[in-house]
C-alpha cells in the first residue's frame, strides 16, 4: 500500500493506493501520527485508489475515527470504490464515519 | 607408506558454540609427501590443526568424517583428482558448504576457471610465495567461519520454524475440534459444511449446538485479521457462546441480547480488532428461528417455493459502538428450507479485475442446486468462487455451513 499525505486548504488528506489490509496498518498509523503531530484537526482518508479493503482495515478506520472523535477532531472517508463502499455499508461503518463522494462534499463538510 | 590423517597441531577444544573456530582445521590432500611436509609445517606455524590425506579417495573420506574448516586439494592425483572431489562434495548436502581450495603447479586462467566451475572456492598456486599462500589460507578460513555461522543460523531458524509449525498444527487441531460434526445435530436438521482457513489457523468459526432442551443454537463469527491472534480471539468468542455462559451473561437465548452482551464483553481492541457475528436460536418445538447480526451479512434462507431471504440486520460489528444494541429478527423454518451461513471469504473473492464475486452470485449457485444435497451445493459454491478468483487458495478464511430442515421420519430412515 502506498500512502501520501497532502495538506488541503480545509483539511489534511491521506491518500491510500493499493490494498489496505492488516499489513498496511503500520504505514497507516504512521501517516495518522505524523498528521496529528503537524496539528491536523480535520482528516480525510482518500480511498478512491484502494483496490481492496479487508476487515482488519475497517477496524483500523473505526479505531482512528474513535480517537479523532474523542479529541473533538474531524475524520472522514473520501470516495471508496464499489467494493470498499459495499464493505463499509455491510459493516455499518457509514453510520459512524462520514463518507464523502466528492472532494467538494468533503471540503464543504470540513469548512464548517 | 606414510600413515595419513595425522593431527599435527592445535588445541583439543576446537569450537565455540557459535561455530567460530578457535583452532581451525585444515585438510591437506596431496599425493606428494614432500610438498605435504612443507605445507604442514607452514600451516602449523599459523596455529591450525592440520590433517593429511595422500590421495583423492582418502581425502573425500576424511572430508566427510572431519568436516574441516578448509580443504586444500592438489589438482592432479591418482584415482580421483581435485576437481572430481570438489564435484562430489558439492553434491553432498552435508558437505556442500565446505570451503575448498584447489592447488596446482599451473595457474593458467582456464585452469582456474575450470576449478571454480567444478566447485572450488579458491585457487592456490604451488609456486605462490609463502606470504600469498598464508594470506589466501587465512581468507579461506574466514570465509569458512562465516559460512558455518550462516549454516548454524539457518539450522536454528529451521528448527524454530519446525517448532512453531508443530505448535500451529496443534492449535489448528484444537480450533477444528471446536467445529460441529456434520450430520444430524437434532432430529429434523441435516448439517453440512466446508471450511478452508487462509492460513494454518483461521479467525472464522461457526457453531451448531443444543442450547438447553428447546433450542438449536447457531452462530458464525469472523474475528478480524488472520492467523494466531484472530484464531485465539475466535476461540475466546466460542467459549463466550457456550450455552451455560449465555444464560449467565444474557439471561436468555435471545440473539439480540446475546450480541448486546458480546458487544460489552468484546470491545474494539487497541489494534482495531473486532468481531462480526451472526447468532440464531432455532426454537425446535415451533421451528421458529430468531436471529441477530453484528455486521455479519452472509446468512441466507432458501426456500423451495419462495424467494430466498438474507437474514441480516443493519447493526454494527461488535465493539464499533460501546453502547450498541442489537435487534432480533424472526423467520419460520419450514420443511425443505435451507439455511446457509457463509463467511465473507467465500463471496468476497476477487476476480483478476478486482471485481467481487458477491452475495448475488453465491445465492444463484445455491438456488441452482436447491434440489441436490446440501453438501453438493456447498461444494459447487466453493468451486464457483475459486473459478471466479482463478485461484485455489482463498485470501481470507472461507467457510460455508448449510442446514436443511428435513422430515424427522425421513431423517430416521436416512440414518438407517
Amino acid at each position: 500500500m502506498q500512502v501520501e499525505t497532502t495538506v488541503q486548504p480545509t483539511y489534511t488528506r491521506v491518500r491510500l493506493k493499493g490494498s489496505f489490509t492488516y499489513d498496511g496498518r503500520i504505514q497507516f498509523k504512521e501517516a495518522i501520527d505524523k498528521a496529528t503531530q503537524a496539528g491536523c484537526t480535520k482528516l480525510i482518508i482518500d480511498l478512491q485508489e484502494v483496490s481492496f479493503l479487508d476487515s482488519a482495515a475497517l477496524g483500523i478506520l473505526v479505531l482512528t475515527n474513535r480517537k479523532f472523535t474523542e479529541e473533538k477532531r474531524q475524520f472522514g472517508l473520501l470516495k471508496p470504490t464499489d467494493q470498499g463502499l459495499k464493505l463499509l455499508t455491510i459493516a455499518g461503518i457509514h453510520k459512524i464515519i462520514p463518507v464523502y463522494q466528492s472532494e467538494q462534499e468533503a471540503t464543504a463538510a470540513h469548512a464548517a | 607408506m606414510e600413515e595419513p590423517s595425522l593431527e599435527v597441531s592445535g588445541s583439543q577444544g576446537d569450537r565455540v558454540a557459535e561455530g567460530v573456530p578457535r583452532a581451525a582445521t585444515i585438510l591437506l590432500v596431496d599425493d606428494d609427501p614432500i610438498f605435504r611436509l612443507i605445507m604442514v609445517a607452514r600451516l602449523e606455524k599459523l596455529g591450525y590443526r592440520v590433517f593429511q590425506a595422500e590421495d583423492g579417495g582418502q581425502g573425500l573420506e576424511m572430508i566427510r568424517r572431519l568436516q574441516p574448516d578448509l580443504t586444500i586439494l592438489d589438482w592432479i592425483m591418482p584415482k580421483m583428482d581435485g576437481p572430481d572431489i570438489c564435484e562430489w562434495v558439492r553434491r553432498d548436502p552435508l558437505l556442500k558448504s565446505s570451503q575448498i581450495f584447489l592447488m596446482s603447479g599451473h595457474d593458467r586462467p582456464e585452469d582456474i576457471e575450470e576449478g571454480l566451475n567444478r566447485g572450488a572456492d579458491g585457487f592456490l598456486s604451488k609456486d605462490a610465495s609463502p606470504l600469498e599462500i598464508t594470506a589466501r589460507v587465512q581468507a579461506g578460513i574466514r570465509s569458512s567461519a562465516l559460512v558455518r555461522q550462516l549454516a548454524y543460523a539457518r539450522d536454528a531458524i529451521l528448527a524454530r520454524e519446525q517448532t512453531l509449525e508443530a505448535e500451529l498444527q496443534s492449535a489448528a487441531s484444537f480450533i477444528e475440534s471446536l467445529l460441529p460434526s456434520p450430520g444430524v445435530p437434532v432430529p429434523g436438521i441435516h448439517l453440512s459444511w466446508h471450511y478452508r482457513p487462509s492460513l494454518t489457523l483461521g479467525g472464522d468459526l461457526f457453531g451448531v449446538t443444543r442450547w438447553g432442551r428447546d433450542y438449536l443454537g447457531l452462530f458464525m463469527l469472523d474475528a478480524s485479521g488472520h492467523g494466531v491472534s484472530a484464531a485465539l480471539r475466535a476461540a475466546s468468542m466460542v467459549a463466550f457462546l457456550h450455552p451455560d455462559n449465555l444464560i449467565r451473561v444474557s439471561e436468555s437465548y435471545d440473539p439480540g441480547a446475546i450480541l448486546s452482551a458480546a458487544n460489552r464483553r468484546f470491545p474494539l481492541s487497541s489494534e482495531g480488532e473486532y468481531f462480526t457475528l451472526w447468532v440464531g436460536a432455532l426454537h425446535l418445538p415451533t421451528w421458529r428461528l430468531r436471529y441477530a447480526s453484528a455486521g455479519y451479512a452472509g446468512v441466507v434462507l432458501c426456500r423451495p417455493h419462495a424467494n430466498s431471504v438474507w437474514l441480516e440486520q443493519a447493526d454494527l460489528a461488535l465493539g464499533f459502538d460501546p453502547d450498541g444494541t442489537f435487534t432480533t429478527g424472526e423467520q419460520e423454518i419450514r420443511l425443505g428450507d435451507r439455511l446457509y451461513l457463509s463467511s465473507d471469504g467465500v463471496y468476497e473473492a476477487l476476480s483478476a479485475e478486482q471485481v467481487m464475486w458477491g452475495k448475488e452470485r453465491l445465492q444463484r449457485v445455491i438456488e441452482r442446486h436447491a434440489t441436490r444435497p446440501v453438501d453438493y451445493a456447498i461444494d459447487q459454491c466453493f468451486q464457483a468462487s475459486r473459478a471466479w478468483q482463478q485461484a485455489e487458495h482463498f485470501r481470507d478464511d472461507a467457510a460455508l455451513v448449510g442446514l436443511e430442515r428435513v422430515d424427522e421420519q425421513q431423517d430416521g430412515i436416512t440414518l438407517l
